[in-house]
C-alpha cells in the first residue's frame, strides 16, 4: 500500500515550507484526486488547505476586485459582485464542469489544473509533458488539441475562468518562500518547455492565494462563449472570452481571449488590433475574424477550431 | 382473438423495486460482501499486440496483502470465444487483453499487486480501425484468419439486383459509416463467487444467469448442479452482459485456490476497453427507385469492425433491414465482419440494426429528397406487410403503418414551429426501423404458488436488467388471479429455481415470460376455483375470485386463498407454465417510427435537440410507466449514439483514449429534449394470448437517423458519418446555402 498522509495546514508558511519537501495541496481535489489515481502525481503527504489562513472571499478593493483562491466555482457562478463588467467570469463558471464539480472545485485549483489531453492523462501512454519524448496527439487524436504550436506538447488549455480572467487583465497573488508577489495573468501562464514541463512560472515552493481584477470603467460590457461537445459537463473546444468598452460608437478597450487554442490561455491580439479604435461595423469584424488564425498551425484534425473561434468571436462581438 | 384476461391495460403500475432502488437499498453484485471475502483484479495488456515473453510476479507476491496470483497455465487449459484462446494469452490481441489476475485482502493492495509485475513483452504492429484491417497487407490478427476475415462474407441475394437498378429512374449510392459505441451501463461487469462446499456460488451482474451457469460449469467441468447464480439486480446490461466473460471464471478459479469469496468488479476503463462495444461499421449503399418512389433494387455491401474476438451471443445483423424494412424484390447484401486489435465488439441494443438503420434511413431520405417526396410518403409507398427474408406475412402486417401514422401525428409533422431564431436554422426528419425481435424466446418456465397465508410466489429463472421484469410479470399473474399486483411476490435471479428462462435481450423477456405466467396463473386459478366450489358446495360457475377471495358472484358466502391452501394439505395450490416453442406461422417482427426536429447554429455548428417522437410497436402495452422508460431510455442512448458518443482509438498504439466518462460523452439530461412516446399499443396475438411483444431496443433504432436527417433538412448538405461531431458539422456549415 501507498502511504499518503492527511494533514491540515497551519500557517501559509508552512503550507509552503511543505511544498519544498514534497507535500501536494488539496483544496477542492477535483483534479488532484485523478491525477494521483493515474499516477501522474506522487506524493507521501496531502496538505489540506480549505482551514489555512486562505480566503475564497469575493470582496471589492481600492484597485477592483480580489476574488481568493479557495472561492469555489459556485461561489463565482453566483456572486453579485461579479456582475456588470466582470459578468463573463458568472458566466464561465456556470458553464464549466457540473453542479457537484463547482461546489468543489477552487479558482485556485482551476488555473492551475493540468491538461485533459487524452494521451497526457492515460497512465498506458508516454508523452512528452510526463518526461517521454514527442506528442502523440500530433500523429493521433488531436481534436481537442491546440491549434498554436507553442510548445512540444499540445494539449490545450482547459479552463473556462482563466481566458476570461486573462481577457480582464487580472493577476495571481503567490506567496512563496520568498514571500507574496503579484504576477499579471499574461506572465503566470507560459507554454511547456523543455526546462519547465508544466503551464504556469508558479514556483515550486509557492501557492495562489487569490486573484485581483483591476477596475474597469463604467459600461464596460463582456461575455463568455463556450463551444462543447455536449450541452453540459464538458470541456472548452474553444471558449472565448470577450471584454468591450464603448466611447461614443468607438471600442475604446478590447480585450478578447480564447481558451482551448493553445497550450495556455492565449489573447487574439491580431483581433483586438483589428477592432480597436473601429465602431465594430461588420467591415471591421469581418477584419478580426481575418486575423484570428495568424500564427495559428493547426493540425489536420484540428483546423475545425479555427472555424469554432470565428463564430464564437463573431457572435460574442455582434451581442454586445 | 382477443383473451379478455389479458392485462391489456396500459396500467401505470410503479416499479415495484423502485424506492427501493432509488433508497440505496437495492443490492446489486458491487454491494455483494461475503464474509472472510477477497478482492480480485486483472492485469490488462498495456499494448494492441504483443507476446508475452516472460512474467515474473515475484514482487507482486511481496505486496502486503497479495494472497494469490494467476498467470497463464494456471488455468485447465480453458478455451474462449470463437477463436478458442486461452483465459490468459500468451499472445495479446488488445489493449486491455487479460494477462494475469491477483487476490489480496483490499482493493488497494490488489491495485498495489498489479502494479508489482514485471512483464517483457515483444510488442507487435497492431492492426486498427476497419481500414487498416481490410488492407491487403495489413498484419493478421490470428494466423490463420487471411485477410482478417473472421468469417465467410454474408450473402444474401433475392431477385435479380442488376436488373432492378436498370429500372431505376434514380439511384443513391454512397457509402455511411458509423463509430464504435461503448455500453456504459452504470454498473460494470463482475462477480462475487464462493464455494460452499462443492457447491460453486456465483453473484454475477449478468443479463443471462442460466448461460452464465452453464458455461461456468462447461469450462470448470462441473456438473450443473454445482453451479448456482445469483443476480437479483443489475445495474444495466444493453446487450453487453449477455455472454459469459472471463472475470466469472477467473474469479471462481481464484476462489477455489483461496478457498474464500473472490469478488472481482471491473473498473470503468476495463468496462471501457474489454467488456463489449457496438461495432464500427462502413456500409456501401445503393438504392434504386421509380420516378413514382417504389424501389427496384437494393445493394449494401457492409464491413464491420468486430475487434480481437467473436464472443457469441446475438449477431451484428446490419444486412437486417435491407432485407426487411421495405417491399423490394430485388435486395443484395453482403456483410463481412473483420477482426482488429480492439476490444471485442459483442451485442449492444439492436445489435446491427442500429448501425444497418441508421445508413438506409438516410439514403432514403436522400431518395426522398431526389424524388421530391415526403419523406414519409416515400416510406408508406414501399410498405411491406410481408418479412421477406423470411418470407413471412409479418404477424401484425398493419404495426409500421400504425406507426407511421402515430408519429406523424403526435409530431404534427410537418409542420416547423416558427419563429425561427436569426443565425439558426431548423429542420425536421424522420426515420423507420424493423427489429426481428421482440418475440418469445423458448424455454421458458415459471412456477405459482399460493402460500399457506395466502400469499402468491410466482417463482422463474429470469433476471431483471433493470425494464421491470419483476412488475409485469406480477401484473400478468395478478390480472388472472384478480389480485392487487403488490400481492404476488415475483422471485427472480436464482438459478436453484430450476426454471430456465431466457437471456434479457433481444427484448425477449415479456413475450417469453408473459405467457408462461399467463398459462400458470390460469391453471392455477382453476385449481383454486374447483377447490371452493367443494369446499363451498357450489359450481365453480357460480364462483368469482376477488382481492384472496373467492366468493360466490350471487351469494354471500366466500372462501379466502389462506383457508383454502389450507385445505389443499397434504397438497398445495401450485401450478406450472412453460413456453416451448415458437408458432412459426408468421414473422412477429417489431417496428418504429421517430421524427426529430432541430435547430443548427450557423456560427457554431451546435445541434440543438428541440423535440423527439417515437412511436414504437411493442404490441399491447401492459405497464405504461415502463413502456415510457424504455422509450426514453432507448432513445436517448440513440441520440448519444447519434451527436457524441464514440470511442476513440490511437491508431498507432491501439489505445482507447477515452476510457472514461469524463471524455466518452453520454448524454446529459441537457442533450436530452422532450421525448414524446406516442403510443401504438396494438395487441399481436399471434405468439401469446396477451397480444404482448418486446420493447427493449426498438426505442433506439431510428433515433440516429431521424437526427441526422433533421440536421441535413436544417442545412441542405447531407452528412453521412457519425456521430455529427463539432468537426464535421463546421465542415456541412461550409456547404451549406443557408444565410448566415
Amino acid at each position: 500500500m501507498r502511504p499518503l498522509r492527511y494533514v491540515s495546514s497551519s500557517t501559509l508558511d508552512a503550507v509552503v515550507a511543505g511544498l519544498t519537501a514534497g507535500d501536494r495541496l488539496l483544496a477542492g481535489g477535483t483534479d488532484l484526486l485523478p491525477l494521483l489515481k493515474a499516477d501522474l502525481v506522487h506524493t507521501t503527504q496531502l496538505v489540506d488547505i480549505k482551514r489555512a489562513p486562505l480566503s475564497g472571499a469575493i470582496q471589492r478593493t481600492p484597485g477592483g476586485l480580489r476574488i481568493g483562491a479557495l472561492a469555489t466555482l459556485a461561489a463565482i457562478a453566483d456572486s453579485p459582485l461579479l456582475d456588470g463588467p466582470c459578468s463573463l467570469l458568472r458566466q464561465a463558471a456556470r458553464q464549466t464542469a457540473t453542479v457537484q464539480i463547482r461546489n468543489r472545485a477552487t479558482l485556485g485549483g482551476n488555473l492551475l489544473q493540468r491538461p485533459r489531453c487524452w494521451y497526457y492523462r492515460n497512465s498506458r501512454s508516454d508523452c512528452w509533458l510526463k518526461g517521454g519524448q514527442g506528442c502523440p496527439a500530433v500523429e493521433g487524436h488531436h481534436e481537442h488539441h491546440a491549434i498554436f504550436d507553442d510548445s512540444p506538447c499540445r494539449a490545450a488549455h482547459p479552463s473556462d475562468l482563466a481566458g476570461c480572467l486573462l481577457a480582464l487583465d487580472a493577476a495571481v497573488v503567490l506567496y512563496g518562500l520568498a514571500g507574496e508577489r503579484s504576477v499579471s495573468l499574461h506572465d503566470f501562464f507560459r507554454a511547456p518547455d523543455s526546462e519547465r514541463r508544466r503551464e504556469t512560472i508558479l514556483g515550486n515552493d509557492e501557492i495562489i492565494t487569490a486573484v485581483d481584477i483591476p477596475a474597469l470603467p463604467a459600461g464596460t460590457v463582456s461575455i463568455y462563449l463556450k463551444a462543447m461537445d455536449r450541452k453540459a459537463w464538458a470541456f472548452a473546444l474553444v471558449g472565448m472570452g470577450i471584454v468591450l468598452h464603448r466611447t461614443g460608437t468607438t471600442l475604446d478597450t478590447v480585450h478578447i481571449a480564447a481558451t482551448g487554442l493553445a497550450q495556455v490561455p492565449r489573447r487574439l491580439a491580431y483581433c483586438e488590433q483589428a477592432l480597436a479604435g473601429t465602431t465594430a461595423a461588420d467591415v471591421h469584424i469581418d477584419a478580426a475574424l481575418q486575423v484570428l488564425g495568424r500564427g495559428a498551425s493547426p493540425l489536420p484534425g484540428n483546423a475545425y477550431k479555427l472555424d469554432l473561434a470565428r463564430g464564437l468571436l463573431e457572435r460574442g462581438l455582434r451581442s454586445l | 382473438m382477443a383473451d379478455p384476461a389479458a392485462p391489456h391495460s396500459q396500467a401505470p403500475v410503479l416499479r415495484r423495486e423502485a424506492r427501493q432502488k432509488v433508497t440505496g437499498r437495492a443490492h446489486f453484485t458491487s454491494d455483494i460482501e461475503l464474509p472472510g471475502q477477497l478482492y480480485a483484479g486483472i492485469l490488462r495488456s498495456p499494448h494492441a499486440r504483443a507476446r508475452v515473453r516472460r512474467i515474473d510476479a515475484s514482487m507482486v507476491r511481496e505486496v502486503a496483502g497479495v494472497r494469490d496470483v494467476i498467470t497463464h497455465g494456471d488455468d485447465p487449459g480453458i478455451r474462449w470465444y470463437g477463436e478458442e484462446v486461452p483465459t490468459f494469452g500468451e499472445e495479446l490481441r488488445f489493449v486491455g487483453d487479460e494477462v494475469a489476475a491477483v487476490t489480496a485482502d483490499s482493493e488497494e493492495s490488489v491495485w498495489d499487486g498489479l502494479r508489482a509485475f514485471t512483464i517483457a513483452y515483444e510488442v507487435l504492429e497492431p492492426v486498427i480501425g476497419l481500414a487498416q484491417a481490410a488492407c491487403a497487407n495489413a498484419p493478421l490478427v490470428y494466423r490463420d484468419k487471411p485477410g482478417n476475415l473472421a468469417a465467410e462474407p454474408q450473402v444474401y441475394c433475392r431477385g435479380d439486383v442488376e436488373a432492378g437498378f436498370a429500372a431505376a429512374d434514380v439511384v443513391v449510392t454512397g457509402a455511411w459509416t458509423t463509430q464504435t459505441a461503448l455500453h456504459n451501463a452504470l454498473e460494470p461487469h463482475g462477480c462475487n463467487a464462493w464455494w460452499d462446499g462443492e457447491l460453486l456460488n456465483l453473484w454475477v451482474s449478468t443479463q443471462s444467469i442460466f448461460t452464465v451457469r452453464n458455461n461456468v460449469a462447461r469450462k470448470l467441468g462441473l456438473p450443473l448442479n454445482r453451479v448456482r447464480v445469483h443476480s437479483q439486480h443489475i445495474g444495466g446490461g444493453f446487450g453487453a452482459k449477455q455472454v459469459d466473460w472471463k472475470p466469472t471464471v477467473i474469479a471462481a478459479i481464484l476462489a477455489r485456490r483461496s478457498n474464500r469469496p473472490v469478488k472481482l468488479m471491473l473498473d470503468r476503463e476495463a468496462e471501457s476497453l474489454a467488456a463489449g462495444n457496438r461495432n464500427a461499421t462502413r456500409q456501401q449503399l445503393k438504392l434504386g427507385a421509380t420516378r413514382d418512389g417504389r424501389l427496384c433494387a437494393i445493394s449494401a455491401t457492409i464491413a464491420i469492425d468486430g475487434g480481437a474476438h467473436t464472443l457469441g451471443g446475438e449477431n451484428s445483423m446490419v444486412a437486417g433491414c435491407y432485407q426487411q424494412l421495405y417491399a423490394c424484390d430485388n435486395v443484395y447484401t453482403e456483410q463481412r465482419q473483420y477482426y482488429s486489435n480492439t476490444g471485442p465488439a459483442v451485442a449492444f441494443r439492436a445489435p446491427g440494426y442500429v448501425e444497418g438503420t441508421a445508413a438506409l434511413e438516410q439514403a432514403m431520405d436522400e431518395l426522398a429528397t431526389e424524388l421530391q417526396l415526403d419523406p414519409f410518403v416515400l416510406r408508406e409507398r414501399n410498405y411491406t406487410a410481408r418479412d421477406q427474408l423470411r418470407d413471412k406475412a409479418y404477424s401484425s402486417p398493419d404495426a409500421l403503418r400504425r406507426c407511421y401514422s402515430a408519429a406523424r401525428e403526435a409530431f404534427n409533422w410537418p409542420l416547423r414551429p416558427t419563429p425561427q431564431v436569426a443565425r439558426k436554422c431548423r429542420g425536421i426528419g424522420m426515420a423507420a426501423s424493423v427489429w426481428p425481435g421482440g418475440n418469445s424466446h423458448p424455454p421458458a418456465y415459471t412456477t405459482l404458488v399460493v402460500q399457506g397465508d395466502g400469499s402468491v410466489s410466482l417463482l422463474t429463472g429470469a433476471q431483471d436488467i433493470g425494464t421491470g421484469t419483476r412488475t409485469v410479470l406480477a401484473q400478468v399473474a395478478a390480472q388472472v388471479l384478480e389480485l392487487a399486483p403488490g400481492r404476488v411476490e415475483v422471485v427472480i435471479g436464482d438459478t436453484a429455481t430450476e426454471l430456465h428462462a431466457p437471456p434479457s435481450a433481444g427484448s425477449a423477456t415479456l413475450a417469453t415470460l408473459g405467457p408462461a405466467v399467463h398459462t400458470a396463473a390460469t391453471e392455477l386459478r382453476g385449481q383454486v376455483l374447483a377447490l371452493a366450489a367443494r369446499e363451498l358446495h357450489a359450481d365453480v360457475e357460480t364462483l368469482r375470485m376477488d382481492n384472496g377471495y373467492v366468493r360466490e358472484a350471487a351469494g354471500s358466502r366466500a372462501v379466502s386463498l389462506a383457508d383454502l391452501a389450507a385445505a389443499a394439505a397434504p397438497g398445495s395450490l401450485r401450478s406450472s407454465g412453460a413456453v416451448l416453442a415458437k408458432p412459426g406461422a408468421s414473422s412477429p417482427c417489431t417496428f418504429a417510427v421517430q421524427c426529430a426536429e432541430v435547430e443548427v447554429d450557423l456560427d457554431t455548428a451546435e445541434i440543438t435537440l428541440l423535440r423527439l417522437v417515437c412511436a414504437p410497436d411493442c404490441g399491447a402495452i401492459v405497464n405504461r410507466l415502463l413502456a415510457d422508460s424504455q422509450v426514453i431510455g432507448g432513445v436517448t442512448q440513440g441520440l448519444g449514439f447519434a451527436l457524441t458518443e464514440e470511442r476513440l482509438v490511437d491508431e498507432a498504439s491501439g489505445l482507447v483514449l477515452n476510457a472514461n466518462l469524463e471524455d466518452y460523452l453520454v448524454p446529459t439530461v441537457a442533450d436530452v429534449p422532450p421525448i414524446t412516446h406516442a403510443i401504438v399499443d396494438l395487441p399481436d396475438y399471434s405468439e401469446n394470448p396477451l397480444g404482448v411483444k418486446g420493447l427493449g431496443e426498438p426505442p433506439i433504432i431510428a433515433t440516429a437517423p431521424a437526427i441526422v436527417n433533421a440536421v441535413c433538412d436544417a442545412l441542405g448538405v447531407r452528412l453521412r458519418d457519425l456521430p455529427l461531431n463539432r468537426q464535421r458539422m463546421l465542415a456541412a456549415l461550409t456547404q451549406t446555402a443557408r444565410p448566415s
